[in-house]
């Protein structure tokens, strides 16, 4: 990387801490470090939302995902927009006129203290360990494309988030949300407008489109109904709405962002920011990973994008078999790329008759790639490789000119940043509100509170980078914890649901409804008949199975009993 | 310290406003948009 591109990256991490220090003003007490003192703009809540969602996987991932696969991941949002009126309308005001710290508090006025405690531990458990992945993904991926050295990575990555979420909170952490999020645009806009000038001057954009759309890069819709199919309209609409609902609604590192909201109405315009903006920022993020593909069809690209496995192999005993591969790939690079120059170069009417062929060509080029990753695979024990993961950051860094690497390098920063600092933030907020305060020390001086808030932020950073370490040496631990936290987001829902919408519901049947639930995930997720089932239908089987159950039981355990202090 | 109570269930009522229904038919915009640009470039 160019001493500019290290310049920008350098300025932009030291500009984030020093900017997030000097917004500490206003957290010397735990209400002001936790909730902002309830007074923070929607359009700056909102902001933090969005980026809190956006980690460096979704954006590198999600372009990898647009370059392999096009636009059909789309798909997985297509629920939030609906998620977010139903819970503008429904948990934001609860949440609000409870002046509640947590979203799992709340579960206490209406279930008890074990449902409570139960619900945040899970969350403590499920957030602690992704706040890890959140942090090794990006950094395995950018120490392999820039050369360096993996552990200064996570702690480039990791070190400055819990600096300044630990010394400024949740004023850090928003203030720095909105400004990260305006450095994750810009990024984004410098890639896409360097994308569409590097293409050939023969090929328009439209033709440009028209090829990826040959090979159906630009279908962003698919509205079979296949419970097997990870993402079609139906798994969107119905499993994205339900976990939208519950990341959005019943988990903390979300609801949090919210509380710090001036008012009900503020708090809702905040989400509603997410309802109009979401789809379309996936759909640009998507398209420029659509571009990557198109940049790629005529610019010569490497078989696979990660040279650290690349060079494993070369050096492995199968070297011949990655040499011969080379050389078929090669061919069918050139063979692909004629074929998308004759296609690009005619009018409708002669696309139809190019169109067979270049299918052929890209089937070819895929088919050899899917071979080299399995070689990959095969060689280096790395079964969760996913080459595409590298395509976004190797164009970054290859193709992009010198200055607008660093903002690049410096957006995914952001992007990894943003996230954590809300999670650093909100997995603080849980341990001492949910544990702390609530069972170990009930009284105390607000100044002791903040000194344990502060210690518990740098607990979970310390957490999350010592989870990021082991993370990056076993690929296959990222699939489980993500999975792992799939097991119980719908079954969390469900007791929400039974909470604001079940009057006869009690504290028995929303704990035994959840650990149903949670099993009944579980057993779907691992049983061989039904594994195949797209994650995305968990989420609705395990509401469904909490608020079935949970009503079932609290109707035989005889409904609601007397109220639980309701002032707590 | 209670373990299995109930406070009372909260009334939801219903605030559906006309940016509520905004969104949705911007949602529905954008979903029609995405489906024939899938038509369009195909």
């Amino acid at each position: 990387m160019h001493w500019i591109d290290w310049s920008i990256v350098g300025v932009y991490l030291t500009w984030v801490v020093w900017d997030g220090v000097r917004l500490s003003r206003g957290t010397d007490k735990v209400d002001g470090y936790f909730l902002a003192n309830r007074t923070l703009p929607w359009w700056a809540v909102g902001l933090s939302v969005m980026a809190t969602q956006m980690s460096a996987i979704t954006l590198v991932g999600t372009t990898g995902q647009g370059y392999a696969d096009g636009l059909r991941f789309v798909q997985f949002y297509f629920g939030l927009p609906l998620a977010m009126v139903i819970l503008s309308v429904t948990v934001v005001p609860f949440f609000h006129r409870a002046r509640v710290y947590t979203a799992y508090e709340y579960l206490e006025r209406r279930f008890g203290v074990v449902t409570r405690t139960l619900t945040s531990f899970l969350f403590l458990v499920s957030r602690g360990l992704s706040c890890g992945v959140i942090i090794a993904a990006p950094a395995v991926i950018l120490s392999v494309v820039l050369g360096w050295d993996l552990t200064f990575t996570i702690l480039a990555i990791g070190a400055p988030t819990v600096v300044y979420t630990m010394v400024g909170g949740v004023q850090a952490v928003t203030w720095t949300d909105v400004k990260q999020m305006v450095v994750i645009v810009t990024g984004l806009a410098a890639a896409v407008t360097v994308l569409i000038t590097s293409l050939p001057e023969s090929v328009g954009l439209g033709s440009a489109l028209h090829v990826a759309g040959a090979v159906g890069r630009m279908q962003a819709v698919d509205f079979r109904f296949d419970l097997n199919e990870t993402y079609t309209f139906w798994s969107g609409m119905i499993g994205g709405l339900f976990l939208a609902l519950s990341y959005f609604g019943c988990d903390q590192s979300q609801v949090q962002r919210y509380l710090t909201a001036k008012s009900v109405d503020e708090a809702r315009h905040s989400l509603l920011m997410s309802a109009y903006w979401k789809i379309p920022l996936q759909v640009v993020i998507l398209l420029t990973g659509v571009l990557v593909f198109v940049f790629f069809l005529f610019r010569p690209a490497p078989m696979l994008f990660n040279p650290v496995h690349a060079g494993a192999i070369a050096a492995s005993d199968r070297a011949p078999e990655y040499t011969a591969l080379d050389g078929e790939y090669q061919r069918a690079f050139e063979a692909r790329r004629a074929a998308a120059e004759a296609m690009a170069a005619v009018d409708a009417a002669g696309r139809d008759g190019l169109r067979q062929a270049f299918v052929d060509a890209d089937t070819a080029v895929r088919d050899v790639r899917g071979r080299a990753t399995d070689l990959v695979k095969a060689v280096t024990g790395d079964t969760a490789y996913r080459d595409v993961n590298y395509v976004f950051p190797t164009f970054v860094t290859t193709f992009m000119p010198i200055g607008l690497v660093g903002l690049l390098i410096a957006a995914i920063f952001a992007a990894a940043m943003s996230s954590i600092a809300a999670e650093l933030n909100s997995l603080a907020t849980a341990t001492v509100i949910d544990f702390y305060r609530r069972l170990l020390k009930p009284v105390a001086t607000d100044a002791h509170y903040l000194a344990v808030s502060k210690m518990a932020t740098a607990f979970w950073g310390l957490f999350a980078s010592v989870v990021a370490m082991y993370a990056v040496n076993l690929g296959s631990l990222i699939e489980v914890v993500n999975r792992f936290g799939s097991f119980f987001y719908g079954s969390i829902l469900g007791v929400f649901v039974l909470a604001l919408g079940v009057r006869h519901a009690n504290g028995i049947g929303a704990s035994i409804g959840l650990l149903v639930g949670m099993l009944s995930v579980g057993t779907v997720a691992l049983h061989p008949a039904t594994s195949s089932i797209s994650f995305l239908w968990h989420n609705v089987i395990g509401a469904v199975v909490v608020t079935g159950v949970g009503a079932l039981v609290s109707v035989a355990t005889g409904g609601p009993r007397a109220a639980v202090d309701p002032d707590r | 310290m209670a373990t299995h109570g109930a406070g009372p269930a909260p009334d939801l009522g219903t605030d559906l406003s006309a940016i509520y229904i905004r969104v949705l038919v911007l949602e529905a915009v954008v979903l029609a948009a995405l489906v024939w640009l899938g038509w369009h470039f195909a």
